[in-house]
């Protein structure tokens, strides 16, 4: 039984169609670049690629695979095949900080509304594991149950703050709804990666004691794994990874919730292959969906959600009528 | 080799099992009885470590549970909960072989030794020839045939198995009941599973254990343990005894 | 639902049109209007009655004979509810700048206003006014926001001042789309205006930056009177011809 290559040849291939998708998506783009020109130093073409171009690229690559990644950790630790990354309340969270924080004038000092969306997030999953939490054991159902609730809760707050604002702030909370990578900047691409590697670091230290999870708590318990610590340290993870991801992009949502069951559906492995494979598969995703949210009309631009929907829905139903 | 004294645990305040004390040695095959609500579950979870109980001591070895790593303890002891469901599809041996798990290292996958492991736990159930089949596609008896072998490729010296024989076919429960004790007999492993069927639980086993209301009521042979008078007063049931090839059966009375 | 012959009480639901029934002298007449309607002073101290989604209760207690919509406020259901409670919905389109004016007679017809003929006339005088050629035709780009950019492109009320006053739109887009940041790059404006109530300097200033240290000059303007098709057109084409002139 050919056991060594779980990992290298799915992980080399995946890595070969990322490396195609970014050659592709920074050599096209809204304006068509030269590059003879680039190289002669025109100053026009390097800020187009170098300031805007191959930072957005990156950090396309960077959102999608740690909202892929957050997606399959959410799915296994909630042992929840329709989990996703903002399912504990991330989205609520995010959006909710975002809305209110423009509803109250914030949105004119940059910065802000960010760093309140990721506090947002992060407070919102710390609420919903607390809400959760019984005699320190926290159970999947009452955390998908309260993050439900609380992303109820939230929308509602949002609805309100959308009918007290200006309709000009409208957009600016839109913004944080339907994600967007507009404006990318390197210190974003830096922020979103690193968190990312951490992220990666520490689940892949919990990879193990990860992927027993998928037969049940007890069971896990009984085959060594501190089931309680390894919950929270991987939500943890995961949920700060996505609040830094949302805080950045807003909300593109399908990534979480499809790419790992790509993934799943072409190879069949367990949590400690799909993290890294997961990662590969998500960033491919968004920055392909990007790519097209930026070409297909010409100089404007599409919200990237609605592509990672209609690149990622038909390729997984065909697969899952191929599957059985 | 594992030593319960005294053990208690309760749910909520309401006692699960109070006062447990028991002695498991090698080679043996036991089986664990009592209505429901008696507390089987429990004692196997507190020996299986899912459980810490609230008072009482556990040994395995002669060493106190809390001296004994996770990890170790598992190699030690197999597990098998009561209905084991794992949410995404997978094939067999991938099951079987994630019993090897506290053998694995934490940025390691398995080697050579634990896919032979796996390979020689599914023959010793039988079960061989479903290792590239996925658990959907399976019977009950053939999925409880693959979890114990997935239990088994840790090679355990002392497996706990939460009602194995529920919800299966007649013939399978007769081949898994012949499975345990030949498992028994083969490896030298104490195998201690919880049953409903008494009958069952009886015909091959070295031991019976009844439990009522939270407490180890009766440690015995099942020649003890399987007659009228047991029947009637830890069970609630009037018995007639009946030979089968060789062993006693306890029927109710009609 | 049929419009009464003598309207004595109107609602109107966008600024515009607000500002159209003041100039036709029939201002009077109006008795609520929608949040944002802020012009002239007076339309500014009358009942509210939601921006978005109108508040069909409120409209109702105010007793209007007619309540004025215009074609941008997307109102489906609207209609449907007012004539539910017997109220009738006019709507006006006055998307783009030659509308204006037709909108003015029209909204003249409905309320019986005899100023209107002449306030049409005289709005058209007003914007003819302001037409003017360029020799060097400067590029103008509305910025309605800054993170993400959105601007105003062709068939645009926007894009109607700027042809009008013998500018040029700086974009290729058509609506009120996202626009690409490369682009932006690629073909830098000569001058780029947004709204001074909705971005301030310094998100002027993270946009131009993130545009590769874009050195475009920019200016706020009041988006009451740029981006309303109303009776102060003539205002907003004759303040910005003295951007452009003073450029």
């Amino acid at each position: 039984m050919p056991h060594s290559d779980r990992l290298a040849r799915p992980a080399l291939l995946l890595t070969l169609l990322l490396l195609v998708t970014l050659a592709v998506a920074v050599a096209i783009g809204a304006t068509r670049l030269s590059w003879p020109s680039v190289w002669a130093g025109d100053e026009t073409a390097r800020a187009i690629l170098l300031r805007i171009r191959l930072p957005r690229v990156l950090l396309a690559a960077a959102i999608g695979a740690t909202l892929a990644v957050a997606g399959v950790t959410f799915q296994t630790l909630l042992r929840n095949p329709l989990a996703d990354p903002f399912i504990l309340g991330v989205s609520g969270g995010a959006a909710c900080g975002a809305a209110v924080s423009t509803a109250l004038g914030f949105g004119r000092i940059p910065g802000v509304v960010p760093l309140v969306a990721f506090a947002g997030a992060c407070g919102a999953t710390a609420a919903v594991f607390l809400l959760a939490r019984r005699r320190d054991h926290t159970d999947p159902t009452r955390l998908l149950l309260s993050g439900l609730v609380l992303n109820a809760f939230f929308s509602s707050v949002i609805l309100i703050a959308f009918s007290l604002s200006k309709s000009s702030d409208l957009t600016a909370a839109l913004r944080w709804m339907m994600g967007t990578l507009f404006g990318a900047t390197w210190t974003s691409v830096l922020l979103v990666t690193s968190l990312l590697v951490l992220g990666m670091a520490v689940l892949a230290f919990l990879a193990n004691d990860l992927r027993l999870l998928a037969f049940g708590e007890e069971d896990a318990k009984a085959r060594g794994v501190n089931v309680e610590r390894v919950k929270l340290i991987g939500f943890a993870a995961a949920s700060i990874v996505t609040g830094a991801a949302v805080a950045v992009s807003g909300i593109i949502g399908f990534v979480g919730l499809l790419v790992p069951h790509l993934i799943r559906l072409i190879w069949r492995r367990d949590f400690r292959a799909l993290l890294p494979l997961c990662a590969l598969g998500g960033a491919i995703l968004v920055a392909d969906a990007d790519l097209l949210s930026r070409v297909i009309v010409p100089s404007a631009e599409l919200p990237v959600g609605a592509f990672t929907a209609i690149l990622g829905v038909p390729f997984f139903l065909s697969l899952l009528r191929r599957a059985r | 080799m594992l030593e319960l004294r005294n053990v208690s645990y309760d749910y909520a305040g309401a006692p699960a099992i109070r006062d447990v004390s028991l002695v498991l040695g090698e080679r043996q095959l036991v089986a664990l009885t009592g209505p429901n609500g008696s507390g089987k579950s429990t004692l196997l979870k507190a020996a299986a470590r899912v459980l810490t109980p609230h008072s009482g001591t556990v040994h395995f070895a002669g060493k106190p549970l809390a001296q004994w790593p996770p990890k170790e303890y598992a190699k030690q002891v197999g597990y098998l909960p009561q209905d084991p469901d794992p949410v995404f599809p997978m094939r067999a041996i991938d099951v079987v072989v994630t019993g090897r798990a506290p053998y694995v290292g934490r940025f390691a996958w398995e080697s050579e030794e634990d896919w032979r492991h796996a390979e020689a736990a599914l023959a010793l159930c039988d079960a061989a020839h479903l290792a590239e089949r996925y658990l959907d596609e399976m019977s009950g008896g053939e999925r409880k045939r693959v979890f114990l072998a997935r239990v088994l490729a840790g090679t355990p010296r002392l497996i706990l198995l939460d009602e194995p024989l529920a919800a299966l076919d007649i013939s399978h429960v007769q081949q898994f009941s012949a499975l345990l004790r030949d498992v028994v007999d083969r490896t030298g492993c104490t195998v201690v599973f919880a049953a409903h069927d008494l009958n069952w639980a009886a015909a091959y086993s070295d031991r019976m254990l009844v439990m009522q209301d939270g407490r180890l009521a009766l440690d015995a042979p099942p020649a003890e343990v399987m007659t009228a008078a047991v029947m009637q007063r830890y069970f609630g049931f009037s018995a007639v005894a009946v030979e089968n090839d060789g062993k006693r059966w306890m029927l109710p009375k009609a | 639902m049929a419009i009464p012959a003598h309207v004595r009480r109107v609602i109107t639901l966008a600024p515009n049109i607000t500002e159209l029934v003041y100039a036709i002298g029939a201002g009077d007449r109006v008795v609520g209007t929608d949040d944002v309607s802020n012009y002239p002073p007076a339309a500014a101290r009358l009942p509210k009655v939601g921006s978005m989604q109108p508040n069909v209760e409120q409209i109702t207690a105010l007793k209007p004979d007619l309540v004025l919509a215009s074609t941008e406020g997307n109102h489906p259901s609207l209609a449907p509810a007012l004539a539910a409670v017997g109220i009738p919905l006019y709507v006006v389109r006055t998307d783009r700048l030659p509308e204006i004016a037709t909108a003015m007679t029209r909204l003249g017809e409905v309320l019986d206003a005899p100023a209107a003929p002449a306030a049409a006339r005289t709005l058209t005088a007003d914007i003819a006014a302001q037409r003017r050629t360029r020799a060097h035709a400067p590029r103008i780009l509305f910025a309605v926001w800054t993170d993400p950019l959105y601007v105003g492109g062709h068939e645009t009320f926007v894009d109607d001042l700027l042809v009008l006053t013998g500018a040029r739109n700086a974009v290729e887009v058509t609506g009120w789309p996202q626009y690409s940041l490369e682009s932006l790059a690629a073909h830098p404006p000569d001058l780029i205006l947004y709204p001074r109530k909705s971005v301030n300097a310094q998100q002027m200033a993270v946009l131009l930056e993130k545009a590769g240290d874009l050195h475009v000059p920019s200016r706020a303007i009041d988006e009451d009177v740029f981006t309303r098709p109303g009776p102060r057109v003539g205002e907003a084409a004759k303040g910005l011809n003295a951007i452009l002139d003073g450029k």
